[in-house]
């Protein structure tokens, strides 16, 4: 699933004049998004299990998720990305448009869904 | 031990809660020090803590105005502890002392004199590190050439592409921006960052990641500079006083000079 996602990312960068690390970029942005889902689900499960988390807890917690999914993704999306691109630049136009549809939906869901649930089921501490 | 006078409500902030104060009565919450009971291994000292309360669904706030030590004063039975969630630190900014209890209910010990401590600190750091690593690779653009010369350890000449030691400034410089939004998002989660502030950050962050090259980081260090020279903040003191402009119509009164002259 996120092969894809990476995929399109890349070729939306790709058409952007001033970045010229396209590929990265997108590894990066799909980290971050993956960031955004786990919040997401955290916040539910939190809802129920009411987790109290410090500010400096919250800090590694943060540091030690990103980093595990910089990991991931290199090894599964960056490290691959030749074979990825060649894989999804020959599907079929039919597939393509599947393809862009999933990929603008995942992006615009990720981040509404978390700051809508952020918003009306996080008590605030600050 | 070591007492801590209580804090005045005015010290504190908040207006004190009969019910939750009663409850805590009944744990021997308002007083520190003595008993015997110190706390959590290895600190000795104990504070008082004062019991202006704030509850909400997640049981009840207790405010206090400064801790000197981590301590803890748990019931006869001993059903209370108190964990220390800041290293055990006496630094009365840091906040994030816990107790738990075998009752129904969670109560936090916040100190009141916040200002984020640590965390911003660390915040900070990686706003700057991003921010350094895209100056980095802009200036290395600007002013190398094709190619980077450096003695090596034998004292031979070597080189590096220009464009490979650019790329892994501008690789640094993506990955601590992600950092960035990572830990604003558990930031939020963990209720201790509005979520407006989280998606002004992340909005930055990802336009500033999704932009690249120059523009990414006139933005990225725009923004930068702005939040952490407060001026994205409101005012912190009271607003002075405005009076609206009284607004006078003329009349036909006329005042004659006078004819004698002092």
């Amino acid at each position: 699933m996120f092969r894809e996602l990476y995929y399109w990312m890349y070729v939306y960068l790709s058409k952007v004049k001033t970045n010229k690390t396209p590929a990265f970029s997108a590894y990066v942005l799909i980290c971050i998004l993956q960031v955004f889902n786990i919040g997401t689900l955290g916040v539910f499960i939190n809802f129920f299990s009411k987790i109290d988390m410090n500010k400096n807890t919250a800090v590694t917690t943060g540091l030690a998720l990103i980093v595990v999914l910089y990991i991931l993704n290199y090894i599964l999306l960056y490290a691959k990305r030749k074979s990825i691109f060649q894989e999804y630049e020959n599907i079929t136009t039919d597939r393509k448009g599947k393809g862009q549809i999933s990929f603008w939906l995942y992006v615009v869901l990720s981040l509404v869904i978390f700051f809508v649930v952020i918003a009306n089921l996080v008590t605030p501490k600050y | 031990m070591v007492c801590v006078p209580a804090p005045s409500s005015a010290d504190v902030g908040y207006p004190p809660n009969p019910e939750a104060e009663s409850w805590l009565a009944n744990y021997n919450y308002q007083h520190g020090g003595g008993g015997g009971y110190d706390g959590v291994a290895g600190n000795g000292g104990s504070a008082w803590v004062n019991a202006y309360i704030d509850a909400n669904h997640f049981g009840y706030y207790v405010y206090a105005a400064s801790v000197s030590f981590a301590y803890n004063f748990p019931n006869s039975n001993g059903t209370i502890t108190i964990k220390i969630g800041t290293n055990g630190s006496n630094d009365p900014r840091l906040q994030g002392l816990t107790i738990n209890t075998s009752k129904p209910k969670q109560i936090t010990i916040r100190v009141a004199t916040s200002q984020g401590g640590i965390l911003k600190n660390l915040n900070s750091g990686f706003s700057a590190a991003g921010t350094i690593a895209g100056a980095g690779e802009i200036f290395t653009w600007v002013n190398a050439g094709d190619r980077i010369t450096y003695t090596t350890i034998n004292g031979a000449k070597a080189w590096v592409s220009t464009e490979k030691v650019a790329g892994a400034l501008h690789a640094a410089g993506n990955l601590t921006l992600g950092a960035g939004v990572a830990i604003d998002v558990i930031l939020s989660f963990a209720g201790e960052q509005s979520w407006g502030e989280t998606l002004l950050n992340t909005t930055v962050g990802l336009g500033a990641v999704l932009i690249g090259g120059v523009p990414g980081i006139v933005i990225g260090v725009g923004y930068v500079i702005l939040d952490k020279t407060g001026m994205l903040e409101g005012p912190t003191g009271p607003m002075p006083y405005y009076s609206p402009p009284s607004i006078t119509m003329p009349d036909a009164t006329r005042v004659e000079r006078s004819l004698i002259y002092p």
